[in-house]
């Protein structure tokens, strides 16, 4: 094997190369002198390595048991390829090339004087944690870019970078789902449920960017929303002008409703109405529990002249109360406990007889005569023939009945009365006509039966039994019954859902099982209601806020955003005018809309 | 904890920043005890505000202290004040932001603000606990002698024996070499936190077993009863006198390397209590870099969506 050994040596600036050539069976390296490459350094060994030739190569092999360390890694032994380095203690052995002629050249250096060796090792050592991988600066470098990758930019470029297609939130929201990456890391808690549906569409409500949430956006949808108060006058003021939707619905705080809860919206005005608002003459509430007006019912109150009801509000305690309903209705016999007579007998009758829900469960159906009453209270007229029955209808209606009635029986004959006419009395043959005047006596008969029938029907039993009826000195209307007052809902200013009470007993408010009069007043009052109900944050009844029972846009006529629908040509605030431009945009929204009277 | 020198930030002028961080917790609690916005506690009511500007510049003035304690020539308190100002204020800061939260929390930006901060502050305790109780087994473990001059000494341990090895025969100078290339000072970061292994005993034991062979061999020798020639009996009194010494030189050099390993195991223990009081600086600092990022990116998305 012939083995050009290339040294380099450091001279000043310059590298300085000699060069000798060495030709045998094997190259020795080490640290005794007696080697062909001699590497003074203690940590060798006196025969460190040695590299032979054969066929394939020159092939390196460690004669120390330590091994030899080939490009980083002790070995025992090694083939050599261009490139190779060898480290000897501090020397370096660089495969220069193999394979050519000569075989094999190795560069030869001394790496390092012993002294500055030791210190090269020294500062290698990795003792601080400045030394390891870890780097404070990579890390807090790598987190800042995370989050403002992931908090910021994304979020940012998702909201401005692309366009979302879609006229409505709907459709640019459901553009928006199809996103993987969506800027949900920006919301600041839970859309309301109801607003969910476009929740990926920020700019929905958002409409500007670094501006709050204007009126404007919930108008968008919520078109004709009412205000308050019909009173133009009020409306001006600023708890009303200056108000945004956003003052009492606030988004983004779970998926319950939108609404406040807190009773002080209300009751920063309504604590003491008078204050501010004196000519709305309202009675101050400032706590359900203890400091909430008393119940003011409709009532309603018949003018016999013109026949017609009037309905005021009356604040008093429902026992004094009376209200006119023209009907005779005792409550206490229909829900005596022993039972009611009826054609089949006794009769236990229940509430819910009478009372049935309506289709909504919050209220009831009105009370019909033939569904309700007509089973016991049968409109029969003619004891010898009981199961004939008069319609509930009009008196006009119910004389041409009875009288058609007593004609035909006339003209039949065979009437079993032993004080009729004989004619009335005989059987007629088949084909038989009556001469006139027999005729005539037939009909007086039946005309004189049929007025009997009625002043009985109208003025003794049937009628008289539930109406207030009144003989008439027109012979075409010769009674008129009283029109009826069905009791309804009479809390105008609140909502009671009857369904949501459905556990609880009729008779727990009200006390129809003693009332004997329909002019009774049956509703509960507010004692009734505080035994369950309490302020809201109250742990020892139900915690119910005003909108419990109270709504805020009540008004009949004044919406925000824009004009009413449906206004009437003389409304002297939403006339044929401002009616005339229904597409007004949703500008202005709280402030009062057209002109003050 | 405070009876430390390290710790003596604590007690910084009489507890003045304990008081003043205790302050600020009870006027933010009663504040949010007293307050009651219409739609629950938020950080967008007013209180929600006021705390969350509260909370934002205190996490500023916080992360100032990475400038100021570099600001070697300001005159604007000492750098032991604002430490001390930095650890109770800190702290205080959870309770103002907890209550800017309102607590709510979500899978946002928000909420992640919030945690990194909770993060920066939590290592910022077990960095008050590390310079509280580190310091002293440092010194215990190092006594008067510093990290530098044991590691010479190791080096220089390792030259002696290998020159103490080297007429030894090929055997012990191979078993020398080699256990000075093993050992192991410091290491990566799982080395350097939970310390490297300790040096092993195979040198020694390789050593003390060529030590028994050469006392036994030398002893052998000389009372061999089939020795028959005068000069014989002299060569092998000469080469047990030398296998005797061979013996003697490798106990100095089993002696020369227990040092050596006791001293390592001492630098390590060294590089492991230095490692580990200082490792949650490497949370401490970036968290802190990140919550500034998270934060901006909280501010920003909630005024630009207000």
């Amino acid at each position: 094997m012939r083995v050009l050994i290339r040294s380099f040596q450091q001279q000043g600036d310059q590298r300085i190369a000699t060069e000798r050539g060495l030709i045998g069976e094997r190259l020795t390296i080490g640290r005794g002198t007696n080697q062909d490459v001699y590497t003074p350094d203690l940590r060798a060994a006196l025969a460190h390595a040695e590299i032979v030739h054969d066929r394939r190569g020159p092939l390196l092999i460690a004669k120390s048991a330590n091994g030899v360390w080939v490009n980083g890694t002790p070995v025992e032994s090694a083939k050599l390829e261009a490139g190779d380095i060898i480290e000897v203690g501090r020397f370096r052995l660089e495969v220069i090339a193999v394979g050519g002629v000569p075989e094999l050249v190795l560069g030869y250096e001394e790496k390092l004087s012993q002294a500055a060796d030791l210190q090269a090792r020294k500062a290698s050592l990795k003792t601080r944690l400045g030394h390891t991988r870890l780097s404070l600066r990579g890390l807090a470098w790598g987190l800042m870019l995370l989050a403002l990758t992931l908090g910021l930019l994304l979020p940012l470029f998702l909201r401005y970078g692309g366009s979302s297609a879609g006229d409505t939130p709907r459709d640019r929201a459901l553009a928006q789902a199809g996103i993987r990456f969506d800027d949900s890391v920006w919301l600041s808690g839970p859309v309301s449920s109801v607003h969910r549906y476009f929740v990926e569409d920020c700019a929905a409500c958002h409409e500007t960017p670094f501006r709050q949430v204007r009126d404007t956006a919930c108008l968008a949808c919520h078109q004709d929303m009412a205000q308050h108060s019909d009173d133009t006058a009020m409306l001006q003021h600023p708890a009303f002008a200056g108000q945004q939707c956003t003052d009492c619905h606030r988004e983004h705080n779970g998926p319950h409703s939108v609404s406040a809860q807190s009773p002080t919206l209300c009751t920063d005005c309504h604590a003491n109405p008078d204050k501010e608002f004196a000519a709305a003459k309202l009675q101050p509430a400032s706590s359900f529990s203890t400091a909430h007006p008393e119940f003011a019912p409709r009532i309603a109150a018949f003018d016999a002249k013109t026949g017609k009801f009037s309905f005021s509000k009356q604040r008093q305690p429902s026992a004094q109360l009376r209200e006119t309903t023209n009907l005779v209705y005792p409550h206490d016999v229909h829900l005596n406990p022993k039972g009611i007579d009826s054609p089949e007998g006794k009769v236990m009758m229940q509430c819910a007889d009478c009372h049935q829900p309506d289709s909504r469960g919050v209220s009831f159906e009105p009370v019909n005569m033939e569904k309700h009453c007509a089973s016991c209270h049968r409109l029969d007229f003619d004891p010898d023939d009981p199961d004939r029955e008069l319609p509930h209808g009009r008196p006009e209606q119910i004389q041409g009945v009875v009288r058609d009635y007593y004609y035909a029986k006339a003209l039949q004959g065979g009437v079993m009365d032993g004080s009729a006419p004989a004619v009335v009395q005989q059987r007629r043959r088949p084909g038989e006509t009556l001469p006139r005047d027999s005729a005539r006596a037939a009909l007086d008969w039946a005309d004189a039966r049929a007025r009997r029938t009625m002043v009985d029907v109208f003025e003794r039993r049937t009628c008289h039994y539930c109406h207030q009826v009144q003989r008439s000195d027109d012979p075409a209307k010769p009674w008129t019954v009283a029109p009826v007052n069905l009791q309804e809902h009479a809390l105008d200013g609140a909502r009671f859902d009857h369904g949501a009470h459905k556990a609880q007993p009729c008779s727990d408010c009200h006390g129809a099982d003693h009332s004997k009069l329909s002019a009774d007043v049956l509703l509960p009052e507010l004692a009734s209601c505080r035994e369950c109900h309490g302020d809201t944050g109250s742990d020892r009844q139900v915690p119910s806020g005003c909108t419990l029972c109270h709504a805020f846009h009540i008004a009949d006529s004044h919406h925000f955003g824009g004009p009413a629908k449906g206004v009437k040509p003389d409304d002297p605030v939403h006339g044929a005018k401002s009616a005339a431009k229904p597409s007004a945009p949703a500008g202005k929204p709280a402030a009062p809309q057209g002109p003050t009277k | 904890m405070a009876q430390t020198p390290h710790g003596s930030f604590l007690r910084h002028r009489g507890y003045r920043y304990l008081k003043l961080g205790s302050l600020l917790c009870i006027i933010c609690i009663l504040a949010y005890w007293a307050h009651d916005p219409a739609d629950g506690p938020n950080g967008g009511s007013w209180l929600g505000y006021t705390l969350g500007t509260i909370g934002a510049l205190l996490i500023g003035w916080l992360a100032w202290l990475g400038v100021r304690k570099r600001r070697y020539g300001s005159t604007m308190g000492t750098v032991k004040g604002w430490l001390s100002a930095h650890v109770y204020l800190g702290l205080a800061l959870i309770t103002v932001a907890t209550l800017h939260t309102g607590f709510q929390f979500g899978w946002n930006i928000h909420t992640a603000a919030y945690v990194l901060m909770l993060m920066v502050i939590l290592s910022g305790v077990f960095g008050i606990g590390v310079y509280a109780r580190m310091p002293t087994l440092i010194t215990e473990n190092m006594g008067t002698s510093d990290r530098e001059t044991l590691i010479d000494e190791i080096l220089d341990i390792n030259q002696q024996a290998l020159k103490l090895a080297d007429p030894l025969g090929p055997e012990v100078h191979r078993i020398i070499s080699r256990s000075t290339e093993r050992m192991r000072l410091g290491g990566g970061l799982w080395a350097q936190l939970f310390g490297p292994l300790p040096p092993g005993r195979r040198a020694i034991d390789e050593l003390r077993k060529i030590v028994a062979d050469e006392e036994s061999a030398a002893s052998a020798k000389v009372f061999d009863p089939q020795s028959s020639t005068v000069m014989f009996m002299a060569g092998e009194l000469s080469q047990a006198k030398k296998r005797g010494e061979i013996a003697e030189k490798s106990r100095q050099l089993m002696e020369l390397i227990g040092r050596r390993n006791a001293l390592i195991v001492r630098v390590n223990r060294d590089i492991q209590l230095h490692a580990q009081m200082q490792i949650w600086l490497y949370f401490h600092v970036p968290l802190t870099v990140a919550l500034l990022a998270a934060l901006a990116a909280h501010v920003i998305s909630v005024f630009l969506y207000w």
